[in-house]
């Protein structure tokens, strides 16, 4: 019998970020045009799995996936347990593009989703020069709350549970339940309070507003599901309206974390917008493993 | 609408454990008529359909009756999927005490999934 066994290579990356030294554990798969994948708040780069794992992706890109500091295997910085952890954009940046650099990536593609969404509208606009896309899942370029700023004064964000509960209804209902529930399992699993200090980020330190006559130096395109009731379609055809050349997908049956809730469904939406940043594809009928 | 809510949801197990720590009262509200759930360590133990006059609940997750009526189907349209996307979207409110709700999130978001298979 011959094992199952992924060809996802996972391995940690030392390197600064504004100054500090941090170790950051990295995922990666296939080889050719570098696609750089945010996973979303208080998860980790195991979302990616699925895209790292299908033939017709992995054939052209190289996929690399990090846990972003404090989340999943990678670690906080020393002295972690003197500070409560809080996402800033400047930190969120500074580590893109730290492990876009230590790897050696040449001009990737970045592919985020939700809080990576949202920092990849700033990434296309501020740092297009870098970039050869931006795409952002469920993204948009500022907060849309749907709850209370009160109930991150509270123990909640500790609780797994509670984290898990949080976002279940962000997931569409058309997902299949597996992957639904292992994408909620991520949140359970994420640390205490992890979640909570990406939320800084996402609520009160994300804002962008893009040059009003200026187009973003790299294609942005962002991809919205019409399930995500935290980022709505609308959310993103409104951003992407107010940046020439942008462009907003809506995804039907869809919700806030398409590449883990629903890895078939998305690969139907990703692949032909992948397929503008790449070489054609050998074999445009072979299937993927998600 | 949720008359039946105790009985469906206590042949569920997974509603029980989920709930396991949680006492409480809380109301459903269609249209103008409260259906008021008791809570006791997972059980539902009474589901009294009003109106009342000044009974307390911990909070009430309010809708009108079409409303409900998607959020009950197998796959409901975006927006009405879930008790958070009715408030997000205006098509429903949850008020009042938010602790109880968010200290046993998942059991009330179980509990109320239970009738999705009754509907």
């Amino acid at each position: 019998m011959t094992a199952h066994i992924e060809p996802i290579v996972g391995r940690y990356l030392h390197a600064d970020i504004l100054g500090e030294a941090y170790r950051i554990y990295f995922e990666e798969a296939g080889q050719g045009v570098p696609l750089l994948c945010l996973h979303t708040a208080g998860a980790h780069a195991s979302q990616f799995r699925h895209l790292m794992c299908d033939p017709v992706i992995t054939g052209r890109f190289r996929v690399v996936a990090f846990d972003l500091p404090w989340h999943g295997k990678s670690n906080p910085p020393v002295g972690w347990e003197r500070q409560d952890y809080k996402l800033t954009a400047d930190f969120y940046v500074a580590a893109i593009l730290a492990v876009a650099d230590s790897l050696e990536l040449e001009k990737p593609i970045v592919l985020g989703c939700s809080m990576g969404g949202r920092v990849a509208v700033r990434l296309a606009c501020r740092f297009g020069d870098r970039f050869r896309a931006a795409i952002g899942l469920e993204g948009s370029n500022r907060p849309s709350p749907w709850w209370d700023n009160s109930w991150l004064e509270t123990d909640l964000f500790a609780r797994g549970d509670f984290c898990e509960a949080l976002v279940s209804g962000l997931a569409a209902p058309t997902s299949p339940a597996e992957y639904r529930n292992e994408t909620l399992w991520h949140y359970r699993q994420s640390g205490s309070d992890v979640f909570k200090g990406d939320m800084h980020f996402f609520r009160e330190d994300s804002e962008f507003e893009a040059d009003a006559d200026g187009a973003a130096p790299c294609p942005l395109v962002l991809m919205t599901g019409e399930y995500d009731y935290s980022c709505t379609p609308a959310d993103s055809e409104r951003t992407a309206a107010g940046i020439p050349g942008a462009e907003a997908i809506a995804m039907a049956d869809m919700g806030h974390f398409p590449m883990s809730e629903n890895p078939a469904r998305f690969r139907e939406y990703i692949l032909p917008v992948l397929d503008r940043f790449a070489p054609e594809r050998p074999d445009a009928d072979q299937k993927g493993s998600a | 609408m949720f008359e039946k809510l105790a009985d469906v949801a206590n042949a569920n197990p997974n509603v029980r454990r989920l709930g396991r720590t949680c006492s409480t009262e809380f109301a459903i509200v269609v249209d103008d008529t409260p259906y008021h759930v008791v809570v006791r360590e997972g059980r539902v133990v009474d589901v009294l359909t009003g109106p009342f006059k000044m009974r307390g609940a911990a909070f009430r997750i309010a809708a009108a009756a079409s409303e409900w009526r998607e959020f009950l189907k197998p796959a409901p349209r975006p927006g009405r999927h879930d008790i958070f996307a009715m408030s997000a979207s205006g098509a429903g409110r949850i008020e009042g005490d938010m602790n109880v709700l968010l200290n046993h999130l998942a059991f009330f978001k179980a509990l109320l999934a239970t009738m999705r298979a009754e509907a």
